[in-house]
């Protein structure tokens, strides 16, 4: 606040300065339609809105103030222009206020002359400066300066100590010499405007200069005739040849090799002649010439543009050397590193977290264009594109999802047929790779080919399962040996002491007599041990195809006297598993023994209805036949049905061998025997026969 | 004096006519039944289990036989002991020398002996006597 206001008009004169309305005006006409701007915020504001620029000080105003002065015969002139949301003194004659601290309308809505006679009795100079100030005002008329666009940008002033009035000819005259206020304004105005115009276009062509002189790349300019007519620092670093040397020559026989001359050469014509830009704007990578004859890896693109109607080509030139070294280590580590994954006699695969495929090895498809192809896509899309089985996809997508959920590895074998039937089994593993966050970033796929490890583990198991089944059945081969052997050798040799020991010749006879069927009996028991022992050393025995129809029907032949003479009911079912690849004659003795139990231990109150049936398990095939005959007490017999010499019913023919070759069969082959039987309702044999893979 | 009741219980035809013939040539007195398995043993024994003079006094039980062996003979017979009143000694008479069958056969209380095959007079004798 300035110190020389009046305290106790302190609060009036701060109201009067901020309250003081001024008026923006249009034109005279206009004028009483326009809003009145109250404040003096407001009516600065709405100059500053009009984009009129500080006024520059000017000679000429000091004229005009003095001739006001002069006309109006008064001792004070000013003009005051908006400037810096102040009304600023420009020009005056005898005023020592820089600022007029209140608006030269006084609040008048009229834009035209101001006038005040006696300031001392006028209200709206209660607390003006100008009342205070040496000499003090008492008379004030203010001329608005209004610009070409009707806008009030500053005041004319005149001013004078004494009470004072103006005739009709000296205010024309303070309106003709505000209207040269105004010429003067705009002039200088314009000039000043074409001053900061010219500063922005100085300033706009440094940056540019600076730009293209500091720039990391080569920026070289040439003429629509390929000639070079700007080059920059960087194009000297990385070509050798000084601005001055390259100037003036072709840009196709300076930096570019003669392979792409011609091309080039095509390229800016073409544009030149269609406008057409073809690939000029894309960086093509290429080997330059530098100025010593040798070749510098560069990037180049080229950006046509016009400049006063003339074509212009720019050259943005970048120095790829380091990037080729890299790119070049990157492809030689890249080599070295598919070179392993593509001779590595295993199956490989790279997925997303998508499951689309990444990479796949030459050991997973062979066919390069395969190969090709399923980058980027499911096995969904490569089994419908291939017409492959979509369960395989299901499956594969199954486990993928179960190693991006648990985010361990799994592994599984996969065993499919060979076109002959053979079958080939792979061990598969999933894993997953994490990222610094721990989220699958991708999944490695491996498929080793174990068929020859399977089929020796097969055949161990087989072997080991042999050799503990030999092991278990040597108990009971003792037995039998000493039991079934032994026991018509002691008959024999009690017959023999008995005949010895008689003297009864009729007596004799009849024990001689009773010596052939002792005899036939250890012949036919040696005959049955003889052959179980064979199958037990048969471990190298061939498997094939077989139908099991065909199978049951050679059966029934060997049997047919016995279905006949009992009316049995043969029914077989084999369509889920219509084939078994197994040993042709462990099956038929495994059929022939199942059948024949069948018939041998029929119910006597029931026609024979015997069933067989196949079901397939996986990788396994269950076959099964079932009757209605006497059955077995599974409760007493549980651990003793499958033993040797082991009989259930009094049957003539019975001797518990048939069974017991049975198991043996299965056995040798891996597999597995059960009963489920109730005395009286008949039993089911089941047999498992492994290793059956489609 | 009353015969030796003797149940004979073997599926073997020869066998029990040659140890008929030897009991015989033993002079005593006995009166052999024939079985040829062990559920027609057990099922005649549970026929006869509350008149104790029908009840035999010495079994000769065969191991290998159709439908019931003699181990699983010797299982029911167990069960059925309680109701038993009458110590009767049980002899294994078999052809097995397997040892597996020898030992087994001291395990189980009611068996007196484990006779291998062949069998003769003064063996038969020696049991009979025993009685």
């Amino acid at each position: 606040m300035p110190d020389y206001w009046p305290g106790e008009i302190k609060t009036l004169t701060f109201t009067f300065y901020i309250m003081m309305p001024v008026v923006t005006v249009l034109s005279n006409s206009e004028m009483k339609s326009n809003p009145i701007l109250h404040s003096e915020d407001e009516k600065l504001a709405a100059l500053h809105e009009l984009g009129i620029p500080d006024t520059p000080a000017s000679e000429e105003y000091n004229d005009i103030v003095a001739l006001a002065a002069q006309i109006c015969d008064t001792s004070i002139a000013a003009i005051a222009f908006a400037e810096d949301g102040h009304w600023i003194v420009k020009a005056s004659v005898n005023l020592q206020l820089p600022k007029f601290h209140f608006h030269p309308a006084l609040g008048t809505p009229d834009a035209d002359c101001v006038i005040v006679n006696n300031a001392y009795n006028d209200q709206r100079f209660i607390g003006n400066p100008l009342l205070y100030n040496t000499p003090s005002v008492r008379f004030y008329a203010a001329m608005p300066i209004i610009t070409s666009s009707n806008v009030v940008v500053g005041y004319l002033c005149v001013m004078d100590s004494q009470a004072h009035s103006l005739t009709t000819k000296q205010i024309t005259g303070l309106r003709r010499l505000s209207r040269q206020a105004t010429n003067v304004f705009n002039l200088t105005s314009q000039l000043a405007g074409f001053k900061v115009r010219e500063s922005e276009c100085n300033a706009s062509a440094d940056e540019k200069n600076t730009i293209f002189y500091n720039a990391p790349d080569a920026v070289i300019v040439i003429n629509s005739h390929g000639t070079i007519v700007q080059w920059n620092p960087k194009a000297e670093t990385i070509f050798g040849w000084s601005k001055e040397e390259i100037t003036g020559n072709a840009f196709y026989d300076t930096i570019i090799p003669a392979t792409y001359s011609q091309l080039y050469r095509n390229m800016l014509q073409r544009y030149e002649a269609t406008g057409e830009e073809g690939l000029l704007k894309n960086a093509t990578e290429l080997s330059a010439l530098r100025k010593d004859g040798s070749l510098i890896d560069v990037a180049l693109s080229i950006s046509p543009t016009t400049i006063k109607g003339q074509h212009f080509f720019i050259c943005f030139v970048s120095d790829i050397t380091d990037r080729k070294i890299i790119t070049s280590r990157l492809d030689k580590q890249k080599e070295f590193y598919e070179n392993i994954l593509n001779s590595i006699p295993t199956d490989i695969a790279v997925f997303g977290p998508d499951h689309k495929y990444l990479f796949v090895n030459p050991g997973a498809i062979s066919n390069e264009e395969l190969r090709k192809y399923i980058i980027g896509k499911d096995d969904f899309e490569y089994a419908r594109y291939r017409n492959r089985d979509i369960k395989v996809a299901e499956k594969r997508r199954e486990n993928f999802l179960q190693v991006k959920k648990t985010k361990e590895e799994i592994r599984w074998e996969d065993t499919i047929r060979d076109p002959v039937g053979r079958p080939i089994t792979h061990l598969r593993r999933l894993f997953p790779v994490l990222d610094d966050k721990g989220d699958v970033m991708m999944v490695i796929g491996f498929g080793i080919d174990i068929t020859e490890r399977k089929v020796m583990e097969e055949k161990q198991t087989v072997l080991v399962n042999q050799l503990s089944a030999q092991n278990k059945q040597l108990i009971d081969f003792c037995n039998i040996v000493s039991h079934n052997l032994r026991a018509p050798l002691v008959n024999m040799s009690m017959l023999v002491k008995f005949i010895e020991d008689s003297h009864d010749e009729t007596e004799q006879k009849t024990m001689i007599a009773m010596l052939n069927p002792v005899i036939e009996n250890l012949h036919m028991t040696f005959n049955e041990l003889v052959e179980s022992i064979q199958i037990k050393q048969d471990v190298e025995v061939e498997s094939e195809k077989i139908r099991l129809d065909d199978c049951l029907e050679r059966t029934m032949q060997g049997l047919d006297l016995d279905i006949k003479k009992l009316q049995a009911e043969v029914e077989m079912d084999f369509d889920e598993a219509p084939i078994v690849y197994y040993p042709s004659k462990y099956i038929h003795s495994i059929m022939h023994n199942l059948l024949s139990n069948a018939l041998k231990y029929h119910s006597p109150d029931c026609k024979p209805i015997i069933k067989l049936k196949s079901q397939r398990n996986d990788n396994s095939i269950v076959l099964s036949v079932s009757d209605n005959g006497l059955g077995i007490d599974l409760r007493k017999h549980k651990d003793a049905v499958f033993k040797i010499g082991k009989v259930f019913h009094r049957h003539p023919d019975a001797k518990g061998f048939g069974l017991f070759m049975t198991k043996t069969h299965v056995e040798a082959m891996g597999g597995r025997i059960w009963v489920e039987s109730e005395p009286g309702k008949g039993a089911a044999f089941f047999i498992e026969l492994i290793n059956q893979t489609l | 004096m009353k015969p030796v009741k003797l149940f004979l219980v073997d599926d073997d035809k020869i066998f029990v006519f040659l140890t008929k013939k030897i009991v015989e040539d033993t002079g005593i007195d006995t009166d052999i039944h024939v079985f040829t398995d062990g559920q027609e043993t057990i099922d005649y024994l549970k026929s006869i289990i509350d008149k104790p003079e029908f009840l035999p006094d010495l079994i000769c039980l065969d191991l290998s036989m159709p439908v019931m062996d003699g181990w699983e003979f010797l299982n029911e017979y167990m069960q059925m002991l309680p109701q038993i009143h009458k110590k009767i000694p049980i002899y294994l008479v078999s052809s097995s020398i397997s040892p597996h069958d020898i030992e087994r056969a001291k395990s189980v209380g009611v068996v007196s002996d484990f006779i291998i095959k062949p069998i003769d007079k003064e063996k038969i004798k020696e049991v009979l006597k025993n009685i």
